[in-house]
């Protein structure tokens, strides 16, 4: 009998740990596993490039995010479809300074680029834009595959001050670069 | 032993009105909750160093002393003398402490009441015994648990034995590590050739205790609770790298002596060993420590990191030759199982302090108290009476002095802490809900008590006005980068102490709580105990997305910009007209004017109106002796319509710069 409760009172414990734990480390972005792989780097890694990998705030929940700064171009690899028809992605940009950015992006393919997105970001001006803002767009069928390229310019008045964009996952799971991000 | 209780009174009750310190106020709001889920004390929503989680189940440590504060609550009630309320109820442990102490250096030592008194004399136990944290208990059931274990196995009584395993596991239920003390008893039982069952089973009644107690909370909280614990201290914390490692090392040696014990005659045997030399090599050897590692510390500083590491080393050479005589002779089989009994407690707890926890801190090693002053005052053959008794009476003296410096030096830090939470308090009368702070502490404590609202690193629900404001020492955090970037300074205040030593000061490196303040568990300085930096999240800049600009051309905009100093500049075109609503308490608003050159023109060319209930007020300016300009609004809510003046110079000026606009309390006082 005293066998059997030493035998429970220590096994319980190990037996919790089937269970689902807190600790289970947050699954890498999809955007930031594309990044990485195309050698981006974090910003403290290498501190004079114009993307890197950087965590900020806002909307009250931190994200990792892919950051564009004026001049700044990311090229995803090529996206080979129909597997998902669509992206998901939302940007910000981490002050509430200077006169904003715009983030485009484009399609390519076939060695020709086509505008999909483009997004004036002001979040000293605009309340809307002090949180991370969702961006959908379909992309277009296409048998050779096509990519995606992220560029980011500084604001109408070409003020570059605080002009960063991130790019996170968005939250549609049918579209790339969707995941399930909770708020 | 009545008198020496009554010692141990005399340590801790001058103290029982310190204000709330250090983690206490951790343990008070468990308390609180126990009080409203006793059977879950952990189960509340918390917010510590800026990060929230959604129960305190992975607490660093169980919960034996949310359930006493709890116990002390609901007996004495809540209010404002709980400091002392709960400083009472935990005069208990002290007791406790010293009982058990008394026990282990009757059976241990050759001077059993000076054994006992320098260990109750101890600064880290004396200081550790005027807070609330779970440290003190920790070590009163450690000690008295094991000093009953090794009663009863000494005289083959089983009451006594199962008696300590009751305090071994409160000792456990107070803080994890304490199970070591399991382990302990049993080297003892094994060491003795015990052939008593209950010497086996007793200790292991802490084991099934906890066990019971972590499938239990585990279960209800849906996850294995000490996982997360384990995961911040290995993976967050680094605690197992090299670097920690190395510092915690450095800090548990500087801590040794005097702060924790004053074992002058394991001290005297180490400077006389080998003539001297062995103590001169490891002076040497502290030196270049030193130097390695601390050369940043300012050279006083550093001169007292060698002498407190030339102290742990000659203590620690000290051992080395009693411990070959002793284990040379033929006729001392008792002795030698005694003594490796206590060598076996002394090394669990300096593996612990290493590996376990994330820093070296006093509080951590207090469980080396015991075996540490009963090997100073062992029965060596080598130490005569006389000796042990002038050396004993030594060591109590110098143990008293520092004790009593390092407790007045953590009272005043207490006492800093409350006042600046008052100071403030009584400043921003009123204002209560356009502040915030970041902090930790009973810095945390009083500011609550004061109705300030305390952020979290990701918090995004400030509002323009509010004053942010962060604690120089008391582990300060500042909001996200978001709100950051809105910040523009209103000033700092520092307090200090006429008592020239700090415990937990960055500045003079001292880290009696937490090796990663300093290496030096106490100075000597006039550094300020402690201080605030406030802030305020810039009103225009919060609400800049609700200002109306007017009577400007396409494309001109107030655009936001940092100051390099600190800071926000508000860039705006001239002329025009920039309206933004106004719902703060009375206030003087406050701003400085810059021209596109950068130069501060005279007078500021703007002129501010008030609209308010349909009125239209020009309000006056008032020029300060610092080029700021400022206003008064005490109407009530309504609209600010900054006027931005053409100048008088043809040149026409087409931006003017309004810097650090802020929003005081009427009487503010800087």
């Amino acid at each position: 009998m005293r066998r059997a409760v030493f035998i429970i009172g220590l096994l319980l414990p190990l037996a919790t740990l089937a269970q689902d734990s807190p600790f289970t480390p947050t699954p890498p972005s999809e955007l930031i596993r594309s990044a990485v792989s195309r050698g981006i780097k974090t910003a403290e890694a290498d501190p004079n490039q114009n993307v890197f990998i950087y965590s900020f705030t806002r909307g009250g929940t931190l994200r990792e995010s892919l950051v564009l700064l004026p001049g700044g171009v990311f090229e995803t690899d090529t996206m080979n479809l129909p597997s998902r028809g669509c992206v998901s992605v939302r940007a910000a940009m981490p002050w509430n300074l200077g006169d904003g950015a715009i983030l485009s992006v484009w399609i390519e393919r076939r060695n020709q680029r086509e505008l999909a997105v483009e997004l004036p970001l002001d979040p000293a001006h605009v309340r809307e834009h002090r949180d991370w803002v969702p961006i959908r767009f379909d992309l277009p069928s296409d048998p050779d595959g096509l990519r995606l390229v992220f560029g980011v310019e500084a604001g109408p008045r070409g003020d570059q001050t605080g002009d960063w964009v991130g790019l996170t996952d968005g939250n549609d799971l049918e579209c790339f670069f969707g995941t399930a991000v909770t708020d | 032993m009545v008198w020496i209780l009554g010692f141990q009174l005399l340590l801790v009750l001058p103290f029982v009105g310190q204000p709330m310190h250090m983690d206490d106020h951790i343990y008070v709001d468990m308390g609180r909750n126990v009080l409203e889920t006793p059977w879950h004390a952990h189960d509340f929503p918390y917010c510590f160093e800026g990060v929230c989680v959604p129960d305190i189940a992975s607490h660093s440590h169980p919960p034996f002393v949310s359930y006493w504060i709890g116990l002390l609550m609901w007996v004495f009630g809540d209010g404002g003398r709980l400091p002392v309320t709960l400083h009472l109820g935990f005069l208990i442990f002290p007791m406790l402490f010293a009982v058990g102490m008394y026990r282990l250096a009757l059976r241990f030592s050759g001077s059993p009441r000076l054994a006992t008194l320098v260990a109750v004399a101890s600064p880290a136990a004396t200081v550790m015994s005027h807070n609330l944290m779970s440290d003190y208990p920790t070590l009163a059931f450690w000690t008295l648990g094991t000093a009953l274990y090794i009663d009863g196995v000494d005289r083959e009584s089983r009451g006594l034995v199962w008696g300590s395993g009751i305090f071994l596991a409160l000792a456990a239920f107070a803080s994890y590590p304490a199970l070591a003390a399991s382990g302990l008893c049993w080297i003892y039982a094994l060491l003795k050739g015990s052939r008593m069952r209950a010497a086996y089973l007793a200790p292991f009644f802490a084991v099934v205790f906890m066990a019971a107690w972590l499938t239990y909370s585990s279960v209800y909280f849906g996850r294995f609770v000490i996982a997360p614990t384990v995961g911040y201290f290995v993976e967050d914390r680094a605690s197992l790298e090299w670097s920690s490692l190395i510092q915690k090392l450095l800090g548990f040696l500087i801590l040794l002596v005097p702060t924790l014990a004053v074992p002058l005659p394991l001290i005297r045997s180490g400077v006389t060993w080998l003539g001297g030399r062995a103590a001169v090599l490891w002076t040497m050897v502290s030196a270049a420590l030193t130097q390695m590692f601390m050369a940043d510390y300012a050279l006083a500083e550093r001169f007292g990191v060698v002498f407190l590491l030339s102290l742990a080393g000659w203590m620690v050479l000290g051992l080395t030759p009693q411990v070959r005589a002793l284990f040379a002779r033929p006729d001392s089989d008792a002795k030698r199982q005694d003594l490796a009994f206590l060598l076996a407690w002394a090394v669990t707890i300096s593996v612990i302090v290493l590996f376990v926890y994330a820093v070296a801190a006093a509080r951590y090693a207090l469980p080396l108290l015991p075996p540490l002053v009963l090997l100073a005052f062992f029965s060596w053959s080598s130490t005569t009476a006389h000796n042990l008794r002038r050396l004993g009476v030594a060591s109590l003296s110098i143990s008293l002095v520092v004790g009593l410096a390092l407790s007045v030096a953590d009272l005043e830090a207490a006492r800093v802490s409350r006042d600046i939470a008052h100071s403030l308090g009584e400043t921003l009368e009123g204002w209560e809900d356009q502040t915030r702070f970041g902090g930790e502490w009973g810095f945390r404590y009083y500011m609550e008590e004061e109705g300030f609202r305390q952020y979290v690193a990701s918090s995004d629900d400030f509002s323009g006005g509010q004053f942010v404001i962060a604690p120089h020492q008391a582990v300060p955090y500042l909001p996200g980068q978001d709100v950051a970037s809105m910040l523009v300074p209103i000033g700092e205040q520092t307090a200090g102490s006429r008592f020239p030593v700090r415990l937990m000061n960055r500045d003079s490196h001292t880290g009696f709580y937490s090796s990663g303040r300093g290496l030096l568990p106490f100075w000597f300085s006039r550094d300020p105990v402690e201080g605030v930096t406030i802030q305020q999240v810039s009103y225009l800049v919060e609400r800049l997305p609700e200002t109306l600009l007017e009577g400007t051309r396409p494309l001109d905009a107030a655009i936001p910009f940092p100051v390099p100093e600190g800071g926000i500049d508000l860039v705006l075109p001239v002329p025009g007209i920039l309206s933004v609503g106004f719902d703060m308490p009375p206030a003087r608003i406050q701003f400085s004017c810059h021209g596109s050159n950068g130069e501060t023109p005279d007078p500021c060319p703007v002129a501010v109106v008030f609209e308010t209930d349909g009125s239209r007020t020009e309000v006056p300016l008032e020029r300060g002796d610092d080029d700021t300009v400022s206003f008064v609004l005490d109407q009530g809510a309504g609209s600010i319509a900054l006027e931005l003046l053409p100048g008088a110079d043809s040149r026409q000026e087409s931006r003017l710069t309004i810097r650090n606009w802020t929003v005081l309390p009427l009487g503010w006082q800087q």
